[in-house]
């Protein structure tokens, strides 16, 4: 299958690039963990490629899983039809219940804290 | 009968009755764990105390002639993954060790109300990211129809746990395959509805735009009874779906399916396993019996879906778990610096699988210089996915297809090749990415006494003609009634 329109041009992983992309991922990769990092993510790299078998130039990308089922017009021939034409509500609209925890209860799980704040190294030289 | 041959509706018989009390169900449940879990491995831990507790609160109501809920008294076990206020809920990952959570999930809230004691937490690869669950940072779980087989993943605990009768049901969750291909490995009943059905409020947060948690049960009418709790709305999950009126699942389950008209996607062919193959046929004449129609269908982009899938869910997984910094909970690496706490916390504390799924779901939102932009390329061929099954069920109710490739897999023998493990979830992957509901169904036995399974997809919110095929083609067959010999 030819190259279309609008593909993306996926290559192999260079070692300085899993090392930049680590220290993002706030991951510190080191001799042979980053080694078979490098070689793992270059193995899963072809497969990304197959991406271009379709050509997307006119495609909107997927932002919901909501929208365009339920803007399809009911199926005339299944009477137990799933889909329908009204708008969708989420609880974007609608106030959270969601119970507010309180200072103990969140800092039960801390690994340190000290007067009701988490505890970090100094961030700040003085 | 044997209580384990029971359904959810049998057991509720019993208990309102009063021919056995919660408390005695819960015990007979414990002594199953107890005799057969140090095989089997699919807990993670067991709340004694508090399930007695809660399972004694319905005998006293019962016994005082209070009422009651209808499923009052029956116990449950979760994925470890879930949060309740209790046991600990730590994904099977090292950075949440001993984590026990402020709240509780909305699922376990409503089961909880519904009258189901929660006694148990159960096994999955670490942040349910794998089909096996060799990635648990605790144990391996064994598939109970043969122990040196894998149960399937993520959810496997789950699985494991229900194929084993430990538990009546059990609640797993599903991101690309992990409530169904466990569920077709160890032969029993998982259903992962459509995106939305079910709240995600208090799950760990794997790929949030594929996440959902769903039943694992001996029958699709089990999966209904637990859906008609679980699948209402929440105001808690921002992408929880509000219908005009209560969400039924259970209503119209026995209206037959004459009629009904399956489409069975003519790409899987190439993929499927001889054995697999077989059985599939056999499940697929059986349909026919029922009045169905069945014809193939074109699916041109399915192979597709893995790429788009290893795109997308990592990148989200990589933000998600961007919030395991070792200061506001887990463990914590301590450290001179901030930057130096984060990177040996992680690092020490991450598994393998999850720190490579967090590097690919970086590299895919990294500049256009590093990735191609291949995130975007993602999410639009995802979109060109959704069209295709949205084109699909318009001439069609529901797609059929096996829910594996293959048959249950030995420990060991896909730990060490990523891509090939990827593979395995070719068949699940359609449904999460488009957002619709899918049932995985034991559908059989291969020539080695392992459980195939197939699946039953259906469009975005259809969940209930997904469970009335299930149901029809259950009542009409006995494969799903079957329990491993030596744990019968």
């Amino acid at each position: 299958m030819g190259i279309k329109g609008d593909s993306i041009f996926v290559r192999d992983i260079t070692r300085e690039e899993v090392v930049k992309v680590a220290k993002t991922s706030k991951l510190d990769l080191q001799g042979e963990a980053l080694d078979e990092m490098l070689e793992s993510l270059n193995g899963i790299m072809p497969h990304i490629n197959k991406l271009n078998k379709v050509d997307t130039s006119n495609v909107e990308p997927f932002a919901h899983t909501y929208p365009t089922i339920l803007s399809q017009p009911q199926t005339p021939h299944t009477p137990q039809s799933h889909q329908s034409d009204k708008t969708v509500e989420t609880v974007e609209t609608v106030e959270m219940q969601a119970p507010r925890l309180g200072v103990d209860a969140m800092l039960r799980n801390a690994p340190k804290s000290q007067d009701g704040y988490y505890q970090v190294p100094k961030v700040v030289d003085s | 009968m044997e209580i384990s041959e029971l359904t959810l509706l049998e057991l509720s018989g019993l208990l309102n009755s009063k021919q056995v009390t919660s408390v005695e169900l819960l015990n007979y449940y414990l002594n199953r764990v107890k005799e057969y879990d140090k095989d089997v491995r699919a807990f993670l831990e067991i709340d004694v105390e508090g399930a007695t507790e809660a399972a004694q609160e319905w005998d006293n109501k019962r016994a005082n002639d209070e009422p009651v809920p209808p499923f009052a008294g029956i116990p449950m076990a979760v994925k470890g993954n879930m949060a309740d206020t209790r046991m600990v809920t730590d994904a099977a990952s090292k950075i949440l060790a001993g984590f026990v959570s402020p709240y509780e999930a909305t699922v376990l809230k409503r089961l909880r109300e519904a009258g189901f004691v929660l006694f148990g937490k159960l096994n999955l690869d670490e942040f349910a990211m794998g089909s096996s669950t060799e990635n648990s940072s605790h144990f391996t779980t064994h598939n109970p129809w043969n122990l040196d087989y894998s149960p399937g993943g993520s959810s496997g605990g789950s699985t494991a746990a229900v194929a084993a009768r430990m538990t009546p049901f059990a609640l797993g969750s599903d991101t690309g395959g992990s409530i169904r291909q466990p569920a077709s490995f160890c032969g029993v009943t998982g259903f992962k509805p459509s995106y939305g059905r079910v709240s995600r409020y208090g799950i760990i947060a794997f790929a949030s735009t594929l996440d959902q948690v769903g039943p694992i049960t001996t029958s699709a009418q089990d999966a209904a009874i637990i859906m008609n709790i679980i699948g209402q709305h929440d105001p808690n999950d921002s992408t929880s779906y509000m219908p005009d009126t209560q969400a039924e699942y259970l209503n119209g389950l026995d209206a037959g399916v004459e009629g009904l008209r399956i489409g069975v996607p003519k790409e899987i062919v190439n993929h499927l396993s001889p054995d697999v193959e077989a059985l599939f046929s056999v499940a697929l004449a059986k349909l026919e019996d029922l009045g169905c129609i069945v014809e193939e269908v074109e699916l041109p982009r399915l192979e597709l879906c893995i790429p788009t899938y290893y795109v997308v869910a990592p990148a989200e997984a990589a933000a998600n778990l961007a919030r395991y910094d070792g200061i506001k909970y887990g463990k914590r690496y301590d450290s001179e610096s901030l930057e130096e706490l984060y990177l040996r916390t992680r690092t020490e504390y991450f598994g393998v699988e999850v720190q490579r799924r967090i590097m690919l779901g970086n590299l895919a939102l990294s500049s256009k210089e590093v990735s191609g932009d291949y995130y975007m390329k993602a999410q639009k061929v995802r979109q060109v996915v959704r069209q295709d099954f949205e084109e699909v069920f318009k001439s069609y109710d529901l797609i059929v297809a096996p829910t594996s490739p293959t048959p249950p897999f030995k420990l060991g023998d896909k730990t060490e090749d990523a891509v090939s493990m990827y593979y395995s979830d070719l068949l699940t992957l359609p449904s999460s990415l488009y957002g619709g509901a899918a049932i995985s169904i034991p559908a059989g036995f291969n020539g080695d006494g392992l459980p195939v399974g197939i699946q039953i997809m259906g469009a975005v919110f259809d969940d209930a003609t997904v469970l009335r095929l299930a149901h029809a083609y259950q009542s009409n067959t006995e494969h799903h009634t079957c329990i491993p010999k030596d744990f019968s």
